[in-house]
């Protein structure tokens, strides 16, 4: 698995998205989520992009009040992960029209969608925006 | 009738926002379960598909369990609407483990809705298969992802490829059936099941990569043509991990990583192929001097000159892969000396640590003064644990291999000394060890060791930091041990009994009035002159006053070298016959210590008769 879990989180530390692409127990996931997120919520703008945890690495972005957070094998290339954040938040502006935190919220199950047309086993999968929104935006047309 | 009134997670969500506390919040939580058990077990669709939908969101924010509802999970994927469908295997993906035991059931609702003619429901039980794969699943379910490899809709046939790779690691034996099937996807018309492909097989191929190697020409004709970074980076990733398989294969790439290299503008793209190269292309002269090229650039572009302009993902990355190129291309780090110095006392922990093992890595014994003066000069003004970590790292290289590096030793004494005054010092113990581990070892530097002991026993105004103590045991050992070179003798009794080593702990003082016996025997036993005998009186005087409540200390080790100091004055002062005696004890003093080899104890003869 090159990625193993996405995180969605806001300033305050509370998770607003989490899709693990391994299997851990809800404990493990809470105590996981707990330090990684109080490790990333620390760094200033100044400091780079890439926090190494255990035996992986976090790769992670701020836009506006919310983090993304991906955790990563130690082999993967830390830019390409970068711009894949930075693809997903492009994906989600487009389908909810200027994203904000709320939308996440009431909208959960979209966020989960666009990112499974993204992501797959852990592997990046699509990253051409009309690709992804295409099969929601016509699921959403007939259901 | 019951579903008007039935909470919908909009209703849920919004509730959960209003409460203000974390423990109004959990209270909140366990209402909205409650009322989830009671609707999940309704008849009705709507009713049990929101229930589940509220379920699910609660135990992927808020971390409710929802195992036991599992069945009612199975019901609701199995309904007839897509809408609901879909939360059922949203659901399932997130909830279901190995040990779920309703997975047996599912087996033939997935068989129904991979077959489906709705692509989006057949795509949605593969994302679903996916994730909660288990061995029975998949030996089930092999045939009918297989066939769905030659669907005719695009979306199918990229999702049933990237199945393949949960398939595989589930049920390895499938892969003698299926790999053939895999292989053929690498010609598909459609360039989104080609890097489908591509990411299963780098994914295998991390596993095992003996057997993807006859994919290279495949898969060289991919690297020369396409012009997806994504994919580029995936083909360069799995070349490296096939090269070191099959040398011939490093010079065949060679020339299409540098077009590569030079025609992108992804850095990602250029780090990666950077990253290959350091695990098979080290030998090809021609390749190494590219990457190098490029790799400076990406260091010079990291740095905005004034620090505001500063990419420090790209500084962290960059020095990363200096380290990496280091063994072939040494110069990378000469050039760009000046830029990875400044990094040592960068905003930026990480880009700190990288700088600093970096500069570790290059130290050679023509560098070593200069290296240890700029790394103490950062240390000066870095934070505690980064002044810490570089002190440490001094520490470390000068005396690994036994201070192999060191030529000047009398300078590497000067730097401990001055490392010891570094505010936030906190490497006591290995200054400690280091000095009496010089001593034992390197006999012409004694007097600079004894000089230094002596500043520091007399300037008690570095006491106050606790880490220093075991260095002071250091130096009154110095002094005690190598009494010949030391000074003036009463100053340095004068500071090891001043009323302040009181204070340090027990472990120090003993090692204190240790070195005060030392210091007396041999003064004693030398003093020829009535001159030097008023000094002796005066000796005992001090000591009298000042290590006499010692020898009543709690800690025993205190006490008893405190006695024996007392016995050995009272000795002293009885005159007849002391003057041969403390000859004798001086000469047992004066044997030096030496470093034990760790094989002497092999070398000892067992003596007859003796049974270990």
């Amino acid at each position: 698995m090159a990625i193993r879990f996405v995180l969605l989180v806001n300033k305050q530390g509370q998770t607003r998205l989490a899709q693990y692409y391994e299997q851990l127990t809800i404990d493990e996931r809470r105590a996981l989520e707990g330090e990684i997120v109080r490790k990333c919520l620390a760094r200033t703008e100044n400091q780079c992009s890439f926090v190494e945890h255990r035996n992986y690495k976090v790769v992670y972005r701020r836009y506006a009040s919310l983090f993304f957070l991906i955790g990563v094998d130690s082999e993967e290339n830390e830019l390409a992960i970068l711009e894949f954040i930075h693809c997903v938040v492009e994906t989600m502006d487009r389908y909810f029209g200027n994203v904000c935190e709320l939308d996440i919220m009431y909208h959960l199950e979209k966020a989960h969608f666009i990112l499974e047309e993204m992501v797959m086993n852990g592997c990046i999968v699509e990253t051409n925006k009309s690709n992804i929104l295409g099969p929601i935006q016509l699921m959403d047309k007939s259901f | 009738m019951d579903y008007l009134f039935q909470r919908s997670l909009d209703d849920l969500v919004k509730g959960l926002r209003s409460q203000a506390a974390a423990s109004g919040e959990s209270r909140y939580v366990a209402k909205a379960l409650e009322e989830i058990r009671k609707e999940i077990k309704a008849t009705d669709p709507h009713i049990k598909a929101a229930a589940v939908h509220k379920l699910a969101y609660l135990n992927a924010l808020h971390g409710v369990d929802m195992a036991w509802a599992a069945f009612q999970v199975v019901e609701v994927m199995s309904m007839p609407k897509f809408s609901h469908k879909k939360i059922g295997y949203l659901a399932a993906s997130q909830s279901f483990t190995d040990s779920t035991d309703v997975l047996l059931l599912i087996t033939n609702l997935l068989k129904k809705d991979l077959s489906s003619k709705n692509e989006f429901e057949a795509g949605m039980a593969l994302e679903c298969l996916s994730r909660i794969a288990t061995p029975d699943l998949v030996r089930d379910l092999t045939q009918d992802v297989l066939t769905m490899l030659g669907s005719s809709k695009l979306y199918i046939r990229k999702k049933a490829t990237l199945v393949l790779f949960k398939v595989f690691s589930k049920h390895p034996e499938s892969i003698r059936v299926a790999f053939k099937r895999l292989v053929e996807k690498l010609d598909d018309r459609d360039s989104q099941v080609v890097a489908a492909c591509v990411s299963v097989l780098h994914e295998l191929a991390r596993q095992d990569p003996q057997p993807y190697l006859l994919l290279a020409p495949e898969l060289y004709r991919l690297l020369v043509e396409s012009t997806n970074n994504w994919l580029l980076i995936k083909l360069v990733k799995l070349f490296a991990l096939l090269m070191p398989l099959e040398p011939r294969l490093a010079k065949k790439i060679a020339e299409p990583l540098c077009e590569q290299m030079r025609r992108t503008s992804a850095k990602s793209l250029v780090l990666e192929c950077i990253r290959t190269i350091t695990v098979g292309l080290l030998d090809n002269t021609e390749v190494v001097e590219l990457a190098a090229g490029k790799l400076q650039e990406i260091l010079a572009a990291s740095h905005g000159g004034d620090g505001e302009d500063d990419d420090p993902n790209l500084k962290y990355l960059g020095l990363q892969a200096v380290l990496d190129l280091l063994p072939v291309y040494p110069q990378l780090v000469t050039q760009s000396k000046s830029v990875i110095i400044s990094c040592l006392n960068d905003v930026d922990p990480s880009v700190q640590m990288a700088s600093l093992r970096l500069i570790v890595s290059m130290v050679s014994d023509s560098n070593l003064a200069d290296t240890v003066q700029i790394l103490m000069r950062y240390a000066l003004s870095a934070e505690k644990i980064f002044c810490n970590e570089l002190l440490s790292s001094i520490l470390s290289t000068c005396s690994r291999s036994f201070y192999e590096l060191v030529t000047d030793f009398s300078w590497y004494v000067g730097v401990l000394g001055e490392l010891v005054r570094v505010p936030n010092f906190e490497q006591g113990k290995e200054v400690e060890r280091q000095l009496v581990d010089i001593g034992l070892r390197v006999e012409s530097v004694r007097k600079d060791l004894s000089r230094l002991a002596r500043d520091f026993l007399i300037d008690s105004s570095t006491w106050e930091n606790s880490h220093i103590h075991r260095v002071l045991a250091a130096a009154a050992w110095i002094a005690g041990e190598y009494v010949e070179l030391a000074g003036d003798l009463f100053e340095i009794v004068e500071a090891l009994l001043q009323p302040r080593m009181k204070k340090l702990p027990p472990s120090v003082q003993a090692v204190f009035l240790q070195a005060v016996l030392k210091i007396l025997v041999h003064f004693a036993s030398a003093a020829a002159t009535a001159v030097d005998a008023e000094v002796v009186d005066k000796m005992v005087t001090l000591i009298r006053e000042n290590a006499g409540s010692l020898q009543s200390h709690v800690d025993t080790e205190v006490q008893e070298r405190a006695s024996n100091l007392f016995g050995l004055i009272s000795f002293i002062e009885d005159e007849a016959g002391s003057g041969e005696m403390l000859a004798g004890i001086r000469e047992a003093f004066a044997k030096d210590l030496g470093p034990v080899s760790q094989f002497s104890q092999q070398r000892v003869v067992v003596p007859d008769g003796l049974e270990l």
